[in-house]
């Protein structure tokens, strides 16, 4: 079984009495250890198909299911503890809890799992240091640049080991330079640890890294191809 | 408990974000727990300062009389066997007692004349039970077979001084007229002039004699301070029993002291219940702004897995923190302002120079006690948790994927 399997989804959303198609697919399956871009145009339904995944969201119609659990019908408490233990994020922006530090952005989601403490120590110096900011612990996010204040959403979204990180449009606020450099972390941390990564970008130099992408178009895969 | 402590860490961080908000919030509750303690204590000393005028000006904590008694009746009641009242306070272990006569009677002097009470005290039980020993301005305080003693305004109205003599008129124990010539021997003056012109005092045994009623008490009043009256006046009952006596408590003796401090703390209570629903609205504001504003911020906590009874908690942890904040700064401020009034107090003499209830001083204390303190503290978080509810229930069941979407 896949770890990520989406099966005769659909996802409509309904504004004023309109019906928008932002998501569907028959068959989609993303499998352990994959790198995957998601591209396409705006409004094509990238961060619809990532949100799905990460059980933020919910198919309208069919299923999702990842790490072998289902994600509709689960209530917001179990949803909630469903991404704590199985996923990682990445936003594009405003990722960090403005008054903790990067230590205790990175420490947030182990003391979520009630990890104890010298194992929580260990782990979130071993994600920084993984990310290159071992010197910003102590660093409030305001004291960060953005590119900085990325990595650590990423040493947050890796910390715990989850099988999958989502990351949308992580490299859209960034220059060209340090957006490249992120993925290329994401794609040693893919390497290293045999983490799964589910990323959408529009930036073609960003889709380039991927071992696979996914173009949607207006709400549909448009092309599924492996590099 | 570790996300307890995390969720309570991260609401007390989010309080100094933004401290000018915080700090007019907390201003505003610590000013609604600074003036109720305050209240709250003054209205203490002020039941206070009413309960002494009552009980240490004439009327001690209990009176015992003959059963039937009643006051303002000129005829002499007299209590029966009065030593084995004052055996019965002793086994009660209580020493602070006097025996009474008291009759009504007519003071004349240079063609004026007034009515009055005429007490007949023990010189030297009287003063363990009132104050008037303590008030006297000019002369001395009653003794053994010498004159009486009038309140300053009488005196002044007759033009009387120490050394003065007056004639008063009363009856007997028989019910027939007597008139005598007494010396003034002092004149006292306590806060309330309605009650100096009316009470003449002279030591019991120159009354008994002068009503012909030798031996005679009509009236034995305690004092005891430290134990409750009602109780009090029960063992005593117990140890007094048959049909012989009738024994009252202050709260009996005055009872409009008592519906007074009745209606005070009705009024008061009504303040707080006021004060905290301003408090509750205050912080529950504010917290809808705080929630609010960081819409995106909680949906990002949300979707890296705080359940929403974690953002409950985060939220009303905030809150509480507010509160919490607020009641130190509050009590702080209302433990000085009470130090000081409790030492220095207001002067009401403008408001309470013609009122029963201030016979002893014009001088309104602050009292604070400290289960007041308590309460008025946990009423102040209890009321910050419950601002803090509703918001936080809010944001608990905010969508992380529409919190995501709103940059
Ligand atoms: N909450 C919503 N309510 C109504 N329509 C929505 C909602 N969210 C997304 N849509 C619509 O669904 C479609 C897909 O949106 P989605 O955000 O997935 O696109 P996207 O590929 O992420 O675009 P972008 O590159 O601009 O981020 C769009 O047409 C969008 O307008
Ligand atoms: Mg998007």
């Amino acid at each position: 079984m896949a770890l990520i399997e989406m099966i005769g989804v659909r996802k409509t959303y309904r504004t004023d009495g309109l019906e928008l198609h932002a998501f569907s697919t028959d068959r989609l399956e993303i499998d352990r250890g994959e790198f995957v871009c998601i591209a396409g145009p705006s409004g094509s339904g990238k961060t619809t198909i990532l949100n799905l995944i990460g059980a933020i969201d919910f198919p309208t119609a069919g299923s999702v299911t990842v790490a072998g659990r289902k994600t509709r019908g689960l209530s917001p408490a179990d949803a909630a503890k469903m991404r704590r233990d199985h996923i990682g994020f990445i936003f594009q922006s405003y990722n960090l809890i403005p008054v903790l530090t990067a230590y205790e952005n990175v420490e947030y989601v182990l003391l979520l799992k009630g990890l104890p403490a010298p194992e929580r120590r260990r782990k979130v110096s071993e994600a920084l240091a993984s990310v290159g900011l071992k010197d910003m612990m102590q660093k409030l996010p305001k004291e960060m640049s953005g590119g900085q204040q990325q990595r650590v959403a990423v040493a947050r979204a890796i910390v715990a080991s989850p099988p999958i990180v989502l990351a949308d449009e992580p490299t859209a606020n960034l220059d060209s330079v340090t957006g490249r450099d992120l993925v290329g972390l994401l794609h040693r941390l893919n390497l290293e640890q045999g983490t799964t990564f589910v990323f959408s970008s529009h930036d073609p130099v960003i889709i380039e890294h991927a071992d696979r992408v996914i173009t949607l178009q207006d709400g549909r895969v448009a092309n599924d191809r492996r590099c | 408990m570790k996300t307890f402590l995390l969720f309570s860490h991260i609401a007390f961080r989010n309080v100094r974000r933004n401290a000018r908000r915080s700090l007019f919030t907390i201003l505003a509750i610590a000013f609604g727990l600074f003036c109720l303690i305050i209240f709250q204590a003054l209205k203490v000393g002020l039941h206070r300062e009413m309960v002494i005028s009552t009980v240490q000006l004439d009327a001690g904590t209990l009176q015992i009389h003959a059963a039937g008694y009643e006051v303002n009746l000129a005829a002499l009641k007299q209590v029966p066997d009065p030593g084995k009242v004052i055996s019965a306070l002793r086994m009660l272990g209580e020493t602070r007692f006097s025996r009474r006569v008291k009759t009504s009677g007519l003071i004349l002097s240079g063609g004026k004349s007034a009515s009055l009470l005429l007490s007949g005290v023990d010189p030297d039980a009287e003063p363990g039970v009132t104050f008037i020993s303590g008030k006297v301005v000019k002369g001395w305080y009653v003794s053994r077979n010498s004159g009486i003693l009038l309140g300053e305004e009488l005196a002044k109205s007759f033009g009387v001084q120490p050394g003065d003599e007056v004639t008063l008129m009363s009856q007997d124990m028989a019910g027939l007229p007597v008139t005598g010539r007494f010396p003034v021997t002092g004149i006292y003056r306590t806060e309330l002039a309605a009650f100096d012109r009316s009470h003449a005092f002279m030591s019991i045994g120159l009354l008994q004699e002068f009503l012909h009623a030798d031996g005679v008490v009509t009236e034995i009043a305690l004092r005891s301070d430290s134990r409750d009256e009602t109780a009090l006046a029960d063992s005593l009952g117990r140890s007094l029993p048959g049909k012989d006596y009738q024994i009252r408590t202050w709260k009996e003796i005055a009872p409009d002291v008592i519906q007074l401090i009745g209606l005070n703390d009705a009024t008061m209570q009504l303040l707080i219940l006021i004060v905290f629903a301003i408090i509750a609205m205050g912080i529950t504001n504010t917290m809808t702004m705080v929630v609010f504003e960081r819409f995106r911020e909680l949906g990002i906590i949300s979707a890296i897995g705080t359940t929403p009874s974690g953002i409950l908690t985060m939220v009303v942890m905030e809150s509480f923190c507010l509160g919490a904040a607020a009641s130190l700064l509050g009590s702080a401020a209302a433990v000085a302002a009470c130090a000081y009034l409790g030492r220095y107090g207001i002067d009401l003499t403008t408001f309470t120079s013609a009122n029963q209830y201030f016979a002893n001083s014009h001088v309104l204390k602050a009292h604070l006690l400290a289960k007041d303190l308590i309460a008025a503290n946990a009423v102040t978080l209890i009321t910050a948790v419950i601002g803090g509810i509703y918001p936080a229930w809010k944001a608990s069941r905010l969508k992380p994927v529409d919190a995501i979407a709103h940059i």
